[in-house]
């Protein structure tokens, strides 16, 4: 059964339905709001809310789109509520990769890639995620976001390379 | 595959793999939408049938918690969470909570609390389908709950996963729930 | 906390034991303790109930007490206890405490938590429930936090203004430093710095006017 039908199920009335979507895609949300977010408290609390939001609303998910792609949507807009929320930035000279003064690799999020995302900021950090991660298209990630696609391909270019810088640093540090 | 490829794949690799305890964070995200109203289907009313694959689902998903000694859901944040005084304790009516608690070898697991006048044999926990996780649910009112498990009728162990009460005079630790209280999100 | 504590003794020694205790509490009581104890005990609940106090606590303490076969000295010790720390705490938190406020700070007094510590509390987060701020504190201490800087450590999350998931949050991550084998002070210290540079203006609570002239900064 795909997900178009699961939703429909779950319309229908059945809860079953409805949990058999997140056991398929619970995976995905609380790896992004993670690696996003640094802090895995923080990414559980978001993704409980999203997926809270999302059963409320799924009168409005239509079965022309990717249950998945709808999901994410509600996903990105609540991380990037909680992240504007709890962080404090400051300020970087126009033309640098903008750089998080939160030290944001949590005590949960104690890996490589954790380490290596830390340098990024929320823009860079997602679009990275959604790109080299979730592996999603630059017109889905537009449509996940609103942000343009060529906007979208030098933020992801930019936090690639430097995730890459300090992947390969870490690597040399036997971090990881 | 050049080096900027290999890289991508490792990184792409760490991403994807999964993280520890997301079958925990799943069932606990089922528990807080089966608490949501029925906004799908006919009639009203809450979502409170547990489907047998959904419950064997949600304790699965405790029972692949790595072993870091007995695990158990706390429901203090839960109760954080949920909706505020305006609608839990002012009008007085209890909120279901449940109990989660991984005892390996266990034969019998039994809650005791301030609910249950500390009665071992008042709230046994049920043992899952599978595995070695224990569940029970309990009906509390808003405000502070002090509780243990008692493990075969000897041990009593606080849970892990709560903060813990102060000592109180008989040389052992408890943990504590609260429901209905403090700030929702 | 300790004269709090024989001035409820001595009330409860000169008073009349009277039907103030909740009917379904004095049966539990008599059900399952010796006659003895179960009347020793419901003078001290009587006591704190005619205080306006909840009992609810107290009685659960003696039960505990009966199941884990303590001693009666034992039992009327930690219901005596329990009694003396809800006055104590109310001293401390004000007559408007709400019984849970009031049981919270209780259990952080019997933790080892100092009075003024609540006194402080009340001042940084003047309205809004103290129940979490104190929980949060009262699980500090148990874990090994020394209760001087557990208590400075919650006051100062609370007068900049952290909502209470904040609170709860920096426990587990305190907490998971401390599995880990970290010295619980330093734990604790870096709990506190990671929730300051986490808290932002708009998850405040509206901090006192004495924090807003100091611009929120923590100690």
């Amino acid at each position: 059964m795909d997900d178009a039908q699961l939703v429909a199920r779950t319309r229908a009335g059945d809860p079953a339905a409805f949990e058999e979507l997140v056991a398929r895609h619970h995976a995905a949300c609380l790896r992004y709001a993670a690696h996003l977010l640094g802090d895995r408290t923080e990414a559980e609390d978001v993704v409980q809310e999203t997926w809270v939001r999302a059963y409320r609303s799924l009168d409005g998910y239509q079965e022309r789109s990717q249950f998945r792609s709808w999901l994410f949507r509600i996903l990105v807009n609540r991380c990037r509520t909680s992240f504007g929320r709890t962080r404090r930035w400051r300020a970087v000279p126009s033309g640098e990769t903008p750089v998080v003064n939160d030290r944001a690799a949590s005590v949960e999020l104690q890996s490589q890639l954790g380490h290596a995302l830390t340098g990024l900021d929320e823009p860079h950090r997602e679009a990275f995620l959604l790109k080299f991660g979730e592996e999603l298209s630059y017109d889905e990630i537009a449509h996940l976001t609103g942000v343009s696609v060529p906007a979208l391909k030098m933020r992801v270019k930019r936090a690639r390379d430097r995730v890459k810088e300090q992947w390969k640093e870490l690597d040399s540090d036997g971090r990881g | 595959m050049d080096e900027d490829d290999r890289l991508t794949q490792q990184i792409r690799d760490a991403y994807q793999r999964p993280l520890p305890g997301e079958d925990v964070a799943r069932a606990r995200v089922l528990e807080r939408v089966r608490r949501e109203p029925v906004a799908h289907g006919s009639g009203g009313g809450r979502w409170l049938r547990v489907t047998p694959l959904a419950a064997a689902a949600s304790l699965i998903a405790v029972l692949a918690l790595g072993a870091v000694g007995g695990a158990a859901w706390m429901k203090a944040r839960t109760g954080a969470r949920a909706p505020g005084p305006a609608t839990l304790g002012i009008d007085g009516q209890p909120t279901a909570v449940t109990f989660v608690f991984r005892a390996p070898g266990a034969s019998h697991v039994a809650l005791v609390g301030d609910f249950n006048g500390w009665d071992p044999q008042a709230t046994p926990l049920r043992r899952a389908a599978l595995g070695d996780a224990w569940t029970a649910e309990v009906q509390l009112h808003s405000g502070l709950h002090v509780y243990a498990f008692v493990i075969d009728g000897r041990e009593w162990i606080p849970d892990p996963s709560a903060p813990l009460a102060p000592e109180t005079g008989y040389g052992r630790r408890n943990s504590v729930v609260v429901v209905g209280e403090g700030d929702a999100l | 906390m300790r004269s709090a504590g024989v001035l409820l003794l001595v009330t409860a020694l000169v008073v009349t034991p009277r039907a103030h205790a909740e009917p379904v509490d004095e049966a539990r009581l008599r059900a399952r303790l010796s006659p003895d104890i179960a009347d020793r005990v419901l003078v001290v609940v009587r006591a704190a109930a005619d205080q306006g106090l909840p009992t609810r606590g107290m009685v659960a303490r003696a039960l505990e007490g009966q199941s884990r076969h303590a001693p009666a000295a034992a039992i009327l010790d930690a219901v005596s206890r329990q009694g003396a720390a809800l006055a104590a705490a109310r001293m401390a938190l004000g007559s408007t405490a709400r019984d849970a406020e009031l049981e919270a700070g209780a259990a952080a007094l019997q933790g080892g938590v100092p009075e003024d510590s609540l006194t402080s509390l009340r001042r940084a987060r003047p309205t809004g429930s103290l129940v979490i701020p104190l929980v949060v504190l009262s699980d500090l201490v148990a874990r090994g936090v020394p209760a001087p800087q557990a208590s400075s450590t919650v006051v100062a999350a609370a007068r900049a203004g952290a909502a209470d998931p904040e609170l709860l949050r920096m426990r587990e991550r305190v907490n998971q430093r401390i599995i880990r084998g970290e010295p619980p002070p330093g734990a604790t210290r870096e709990g506190l710095r990671e929730l300051l540079m986490r808290t932002a203006p708009d998850d405040r609570h509206p901090p006192p006017a004495s924090a807003a002239k100091k611009g929120g900064q923590s100690p």
